[in-house]
């Protein structure tokens, strides 16, 4: 397509890049160095997008899993009406009214 | 057009050819959703006809294509206050602009489930990008 001019300009990747299915992770046996494919990507102008979940799992280990962990400091996650407690599930889902959630999903990339 | 909703904009983008290549653009909107017809004439010349609404038309001066653009996009800013412009010079406020997607995503876009492994995604990059 290059050769044809043709403006291919974007790679995706879907979620079964993802390491056990986990949001800003990518599975390092089958996709080993895949920050590095991206890097070359867009050094030969091209743009990648990552497609992530809505969900943020919350049955890892306590410590392993940074985005669950930055979530619960952050206090972005669905909580009981009227508590602090939250909505208890395999996945914690971002609070739609909370506007803490639009710059909690942009710097975890920086972590991955 | 002081709240989101759906409707049409008759918008044209004209690019006058001087003799000697040159090219200077004018933009026009006519801020109207009733039923029209927008005619092209031989003369060269518009005709805009509508069946009902204001004449709320708007020339914008270029007079590059960028600056046509911006000028079209200043009007209909998302929550933008517009002052209606008199003797076709225009003159508004904005307050917010609607985000403009990069170019780029306007692109192609290569995507599936299923790639597996990071070799099947390097082939796939290959074949597309030689």
């Amino acid at each position: 397509m290059d050769a044809a001019d043709f403006p291919y300009d974007v790679q995706w990747t879907d979620i079964d890049v993802m390491s056990s299915g986990l949001d800003y992770t990518y599975d390092e046996k089958n996709f080993a160095n895949l920050p590095s494919l991206i890097r070359q990507l867009q050094a030969n102008g091209k743009h990648y997008v990552n497609i992530i979940d809505p969900g943020i799992s919350s049955v890892q280990t306590p410590g392993s899993y940074f985005p669950f962990d930055e979530g619960v400091n952050r206090g972005v996650f669905i909580r009981k009406f009227n508590s602090t407690e939250f909505i208890i599930g395999k996945v914690e889902s971002l609070s739609l009214l909370n506007s803490r959630k639009h710059c909690f999903f942009l710097p975890r990339f920086g972590q991955v | 057009m002081n709240f989101i909703h759906l409707g049409v904009h008759p918008f044209l983008l004209n690019p006058e050819f001087a003799q000697n290549q040159s090219v200077q653009f004018h933009g026009q909107f006519f801020l109207n959703s009733n039923a029209m017809d927008v005619d092209l004439q031989p003369l060269p010349a518009v005709t805009y006809t509508t069946i009902g609404g204001i004449i709320d038309f708007y020339l914008f001066t270029g007079p590059t294509v960028q600056n046509v653009i911006e000028q079209y996009w200043d009007v209909i800013g998302v929550g933008s206050r517009i002052k209606i412009n008199y003797n076709f010079i225009l003159v508004l406020f904005c307050l917010q602009k609607p985000t403009m997607p990069p170019y780029w995503a306007l692109g192609f876009h290569l995507c599936r489930y299923g790639y597996n492994t990071i070799d099947n995604l390097k082939d796939v990059i290959r074949v597309n990008t030689r």
